[in-house]
C-alpha cells in the first residue's frame, strides 16, 4: 500500500513538474517548485494512510515489529520483564494444570454428568459402605436409575505357571460396565447370570494384567486362570484406558461372594459402594428424594438392622473432587497473587520507562496522532512482552508440572496425571494477554496523555513526572505489599498448623518399623489352625532375624476395620444405634513393637489362646469414655453385631490416632491373635536393617514356610502414617514457595520504585544539602516517604489476611485463622525486609555530592 | 495571475471533488487542475489535502479508484464516481445552496 501512494504521489510530482517546464521554467527550478509546494511527502502519506484506516491488522504487525524492536535494543529490560512473567505464568500453568487433573477433568465416562455415587449413612458416618442385601434391594425398588452397580476391592493370589502373584481389583456387579458405558478391548463382560452365588466363575482382566502375566496372548480368552486355587474363566479384557476408581487388574462378579454367611446378613457392610447412572431426564433431587423413600420402607421391614440407616448420593464428579478442592483453590489463588505482584512489578517498570518517552509520545499528540493510536501501541509491546513470557512460562511450567508429579504420593499418580494438555494450553495464553492488559494498560493511558508544553520544552524535566503518576505507582508499590503479606499470613498459618499436627504424637512410635501384608487363600488354608500355624512360624522365624528388634502380626496397621461393641452392664442401645470402634486383632508383641504404651493391667500373651477364656484390651479414650474414675479391668466387653463374643478387659493402652493427627478417630480395642485368627494379617516389624537387605531376607524365610506365598512389599510405618498427611504438606510447601516468591517480588518492586524516585529527586536532595541538611536528614526523609508506602500496604494487607484466610479454617488445624503469632510476625518480617529494601538506596542518596547534584539533569 | 490560497473545509473539497468527477473519471492531478481551472484559479488545491481526501472518499464508497495509462503512458490512479457518490454529491449540493442562500440572507441586511 506503501508502494501505490508514493507512485500516485510521484505520479503528481512529475505532472507538476512537466506544467512548471511549460509555464517558463528551468528543469531544476521547475522540479523544486512541485516539490515544495508538495509540502511533506510523509504527512501526506501518513494521512492519507490514517483516511483510509489503515486495516487493523496492518497496525498490528506494525506494533508488534516495534514492540520486538524496543525489546532488542534493552535487553537488561526485556530480559528482567520476560523472566518476571515467565516465572508468575509458569506457576499458574503448573498449578492450573494440577487443578486441571485433579477438578475439571471429567471422569472419562459417556454422560458423566449422570453417574451417581452412593453410599449408606448411619448414625456415625454419611459415607458407610453398603451390605449386599440393601443393594439388591435398592436395585429392585427404585425407579429413578437406568442401574445401580456395586464395586468392592478384592485381592486374590493369581498362581500357575509362573511366580505366585497377589492382585488386585474388583468384585462388581454384572450392571458395572452398563452403568460406566465401557466395552472390552477383547471379549465381553459378564451378564447378571454370572453375578449369582454358585454361578460359574468368570473374570474380566486388565490390559495391564493381561499383557504383564500373559504377554498379550488372545487365546487365554475363554481359558481358566488359578484365582485363590479356584479355576476362573477369563471372558474379557479391559482396555489400559479405563481406569475407574484406581488402577486395578481385574473384576470378578461382585454376586458370587452371596454364598458367604457374613454377607447375607443385612447388618454387615463388606466395604461395597454403589455407582448408579440416572435416567434420561431425572434430577440428582429426584433420585435422592426416592432412594430416602426406599431406606425408609427398608427401616421398617427390617427394624433390627436397617433403623437409621438412610442413602448418601452424590454425583461422582462431586465425589472426586471434593477433597481436593478447598487446598486447590487455595493453591490458584495464591500463584495469581504471585502472578499480580509481578503484573504490579512489570507496570511500575513501564510506567518509569514510558516516561522516558514523554517527547516521542507529545510530538506525536501534537502532530495529530490519536490518543487511541499510541495506547493501542504501548498496548502491543505490552501483550508481545506478555506472550514472550508465557511462552518462556510454558517452559518453566513444564519443568514445575515435572516436579509437581514427583512430589505427588504413587498411589494417586496414574488417575490424576498433570500434564500440558490442550485446556492448559489455553489457560497460558489467556493468562499471558491478561498479564499484558493488566500491566500494561495503565501505562499506555498514562502515557498518551502526556502534559505537552512541560515535555517539548527544551532542558525541562526529560521525565516529567506528574502528580497522578507518582500516585500510581505508589498504589502499585501499596498493593505489592498487601498482596504479598497476604500470602505470607496464608504459609504462615500453615506452617504452623503443620507444625502442631508434628508435635503431636500419633500414639505410636514409627522409628525403625516397617510392615508387609499377607493374606492366606483359603483353598490351601482352610482350617484356622492352618492359618495359625502358618503365622506363627512366620512369627517365630521373622523374630530370630538379626538386626530385628521385635515382630509382630496384627489385621491393620491404621484403623480401617469398624466393628460394634457393647459394654457389658451399659444400657442396651436401640437398634441401630450402637457405638462403633476400631478393632484389631494382634500378636502379644505389638504394642512393644508399634510402640503404644501400656497404661494399666497387662498385654497379651502366648497363653491366651483359643482355649484361654476370651480377653480384650482398650485404649484410654474407650477407657475413659466408660470407666473414668473406675477401673476397667476385668469388665465384660461384647464385640461385634451378631457374634456376640463377650471378653474380659485385662489391660488399658494408649490411644492410637488411626486417620491422621489431626483427624477423629475412635475408641479401639484390641483382640489377640490367637482367639481371633484372620486370612490377612499384616507383620510389623521393628529392625535396624536397611529394607533392601530385609526384603530380600524376608522373601527366604515366606518361601522357606510356603514357597506359593506371594512375597508383598515392605512399607515403613511412616510412609503408611505419612499418607494421610501428604496432600497438606504438598499444600504447606506449594504456599511457602509462592509466598517466598511474592515476597521476593514485592521487595525488588519496593527497591525499584525507591531506587527510581530518588534518582528522579536528585536535584532536590542537592538541593536541600546544600541549604544545609546533612545526610542523616535526607535519609531520614527518603525513610520516611518509603515507610509511609510500607504501612499502608501493611495495613491494607493485613485486613485483607484477615479477611480471606476465614476461608482457610479447613484446611488448619489447631490454629485458628485469627492466629495472634501469625498476625504479628509476618507483618513485621515484611515490613522489616521492605524498609531494608528503601533503606539501601536512601543511604546512596545521602552519600551524594550536593554540587554533582545540582548539576543533575 | 495571483493566485489566492483559499482555506477550504474538508467538507467542501469533497463537494468539489464529486462535482469534478461527475463529469469523468480523472486522475489526481487532473482533479486539481480542474478545480483550479474551472474556479478561475481562486481555489488551489493542496496535495496534502487532495491525496487524503481521496483516500477518505474511497474508504466511503464514493468514489472508486482502479490504475490505468495516462496521456503519456504513464501509469496513474483514476477516480470514478459511484452511485453512492452520485447521490452523495446531490445531497452535499443542496445543502451547500441551503447555506449559500443562508449566508447571502444575512449579508444582504444592512
Amino acid at each position: 500500500m506503501k508502494e501505490e501512494i508514493d507512485e500516485e504521489l510521484r505520479f503528481h510530482l512529475e505532472m507538476q513538474t512537466a506544467q512548471n517546464i511549460a509555464a517558463g521554467m528551468t528543469p531544476e527550478e521547475a522540479h523544486r517548485r512541485a516539490r515544495r509546494s508538495f509540502g511533506n511527502v510523509q504527512t501526506v502519506r501518513e494521512e492519507c494512510r490514517s483516511a483510509r484506516g489503515a486495516s487493523l491488522g496492518e497496525t498490528t504487525i506494525q506494533d508488534i515489529r516495534f514492540g520486538l524492536r524496543m525489546l532488542w535494543k534493552n535487553p537488561g529490560f526485556a530480559i528482567v520483564a520476560v523472566l518476571t512473567l515467565a516465572l508468575g505464568i509458569g506457576a499458574n500453568t503448573a498449578i492450573f494444570s494440577l487443578v486441571n487433573a485433579v477438578m475439571l477433568r471429567p471422569p472419562p465416562f459417556p454422560e458423566h454428568r449422570r453417574l451417581v455415587f452412593l453410599s449408606e449413612k448411619s448414625r456415625h458416618m454419611d459415607d458407610m459402605s453398603i451390605s449386599y442385601p440393601n443393594l439388591l434391594d435398592w436395585q429392585k425398588q427404585n425407579q429413578v436409575f437406568e442401574g445401580i452397580a456395586g464395586f468392592r476391592g478384592q485381592t486374590f493370589h493369581i498362581t500357575g505357571k509362573e511366580r505366585p502373584e497377589r492382585v488386585e481389583g474388583y468384585s462388581v456387579s454384572a450392571t458395572f460396565f452398563s452403568v460406566l458405558r465401557v466395552t472390552p478391548l477383547h471379549g465381553r463382560v459378564f451378564g447378571p447370570d454370572e453375578d449369582k452365588p454358585g454361578a460359574p466363575l468368570v473374570v474380566v482382566l486388565s490390559e495391564g494384567l493381561w499383557q504383564r502375566r500373559f504377554g498379550s496372548d488372545l487365546s487365554i480368552l475363554n481359558k481358566p486362570i488359578l484365582l485363590d486355587g479356584e479355576s476362573f474363566t477369563v471372558v474379557g479384557i479391559m482396555p489400559r484406558s479405563f481406569q475407574f476408581p484406581r488402577t486395578v487388574e481385574f473384576w470378578t462378579p461382585l454376586g458370587l461372594n452371596y454364598a458367604q454367611e457374613a454377607w447375607k446378613a443385612r447388618a454387615n457392610h463388606p466395604g461395597i459402594y454403589g455407582l448408579a447412572r440416572l435416567k434420561a431426564g431425572t434430577s440428582l433431587e429426584q433420585a435422592n428424594a426416592e432412594m430416602q423413600t426406599i431406606a425408609s420402607r427398608l427401616a421398617q421391614e427390617y427394624p433390627d438392622t436397617n433403623t437409621g440407616t438412610g442413602v448418601t448420593l452424590m454425583s461422582l464428579r462431586e465425589r472426586m473432587v471434593r477433597q481436593a478442592r478447598p487446598a486447590l483453590i487455595l493453591l490458584l489463588g495464591s500463584v495469581l497473587f504471585v502472578l499480580l505482584i509481578a503484573c504490579a512489578n512489570l507496570a511500575n517498570l513501564l510506567l518509569a520507562r514510558s516516561a522516558a518517552r514523554q517527547k516521542e509520545f507529545a510530538i506525536r499528540v501534537a502532530v495529530g496522532a490519536a490518543r487511541s493510536r499510541i495506547v493501542r501501541q504501548l498496548l502491543s509491546e505490552s501483550l508481545v512482552l506478555a506472550l514472550l513470557g508465557g511462552l518462556f512460562g510454558l517452559v518453566a511450567a513444564a519443568w514445575g508440572i515435572r516436579i509437581l508429579n514427583q512430589i505427588i504420593p504413587a498411589e494417586v499418580r496414574e488417575a490424576i496425571l498433570i500434564n500440558l494438555d490442550a485446556k492448559v494450553l489455553v489457560f497460558t495464553f489467556w493468562i499471558a494477554i491478561l498479564s499484558g492488559v493488566a500491566f500494561g494498560l495503565i501505562p499506555a493511558l498514562q502515557a498518551s496523555r502526556p502534559n505537552l508544553s512541560n515535555s517539548l520544552k527544551e532542558g525541562g524535566p526529560g521525565a516529567g513526572e506528574g502528580r497522578t503518576r507518582h500516585r500510581l505507582r505508589h498504589t502499585l508499590v501499596v498493593s505489592e505489599i498487601s498482596l504479598a503479606l497476604v500470602l505470607l499470613i496464608g504459609a504462615c498459618l500453615l506452617i504452623r498448623s503443620f507444625g502442631r499436627t508434628q508435635a503431636i504424637s500419633p500414639g505410636i512410635d514409627t522409628e525403625n518399623v516397617v510392615a508387609m501384608s499377607f493374606s492366606l487363600p483359603k483353598y490351601r488354608y482352610p482350617e484356622p489352625q492352618q492359618k495359625q500355624n502358618f503365622f506363627n512360624e512366620l512369627l517365630q522365624r521373622t523374630s530370630r532375624l538379626p538386626g530385628v528388634k521385635g515382630a509382630s502380626l496384627t489385621t491393620t496397621t491404621l484403623g480401617g476395620w469398624q466393628m460394634g461393641y457393647h459394654v457389658a452392664g451399659q444400657p442396651q442401645p436401640p437398634r441401630g444405634q450402637g457405638d462403633l470402634c476400631d478393632y484389631n486383632a494382634v500378636s502379644p508383641d505389638h504394642f512393644k513393637v508399634m510402640g503404644i504404651s501400656l497404661l494399666r493391667g497387662r498385654v497379651f500373651s502366648d497363653a491366651d489362646n483359643e482355649h484361654a477364656q476370651r480377653v480384650a484390651i482398650i485404649d484410654e479414650k474407650l477407657a475413659n469414655k466408660f470407666w473414668r474414675n473406675s477401673d476397667p479391668l476385668g469388665h465384660k466387653i461384647e464385640i461385634g453385631g451378631d457374634t456376640n463374643e463377650s471378653a474380659i478387659i485385662v489391660g488399658v493402652v494408649g490411644h492410637v490416632k488411626n486417620y491422621g493427627v489431626d483427624q477423629a478417630s475412635r475408641e479401639e480395642i484390641y483382640l489377640p491373635a490367637g482367639q481371633h485368627v484372620q486370612p490377612s494379617m499384616h507383620l510389623v516389624i521393628k529392625t535396624t536393617t536397611p529394607m533392601a537387605e530385609l526384603a530380600g531376607t524376608m522373601r527366604g524365610v515366606v518361601q522357606a514356610i510356603d514357597p506359593d506365598m506371594p512375597v508383598t512389599a515392605l512399607r515403613t510405618m511412616d510412609s503408611i502414617l505419612g499418607e494421610n498427611i501428604a496432600p497438606r504438606r504438598i499444600t504447606m510447601l506449594l504456599l511457602t514457595v509462592f509466598s517466598g516468591l511474592a515476597v521476593t517480588l514485592a521487595v525488588v518492586g519496593i527497591y525499584g520504585i525507591m531506587a527510581y524516585s530518588i534518582s528522579q529527586r536528585t536535584r532536590e536532595i542537592g538541593v536541600r544539602m546544600a541549604l544545609g541538611a546533612r545526610a542523616q536528614d535526607v535519609l531520614k526523609l527518603m525513610l520516611k516517604q518509603g515507610s509511609r508506602l510500607i504501612i499502608i500496604g501493611i495495613g491494607v494487607g493485613s485486613i485483607a489476611g484477615f479477611g480471606l484466610t476465614q476461608f482457610m479454617g479447613r484446611l488448619l488445624f489447631e490454629v485458628k485463622a485469627t492466629d495472634p503469632i501469625t498476625y504479628l510476625s509476618m507483618p513485621l518480617l515484611l515490613a522489616a525486609v521492605a524498609l531494608l529494601a528503601c533503606y539501601l538506596p536512601a543511604r546512596r542518596a545521602a552519600k551524594v555530592d550536593p554540587i554533582v547534584a545540582l548539576r543533575h539533569e | 495571475m495571483a493566485t489566492t490560497k483559499a482555506e477550504l473545509l474538508q467538507g467542501t473539497l469533497d463537494l468539489l471533488i464529486l462535482k469534478t468527477l461527475n463529469a469523468g473519471a480523472m486522475h489526481g492531478y487532473a482533479i486539481a487542475q480542474r478545480i483550479q481551472q474551472r474556479s478561475d484559479d481562486v481555489l488551489v488545491v493542496e496535495e496534502g489535502s487532495l491525496y487524503p481526501a481521496l483516500y477518505r472518499m474511497e474508504a466511503k464508497g464514493w468514489i472508486f479508484a482502479e490504475w490505468g495509462k495516462s496521456d503519456n503512458n504513464r501509469r496513474a490512479k483514476y477516480y470514478t464516481l459511484t452511485r453512492t457518490g452520485r447521490k452523495q454529491l446531490e445531497e452535499e449540493t443542496a445543502v451547500w445552496e441551503r447555506i449559500h442562500r443562508a449566508i447571502t440572507l444575512v449579508l444582504q441586511t444592512a
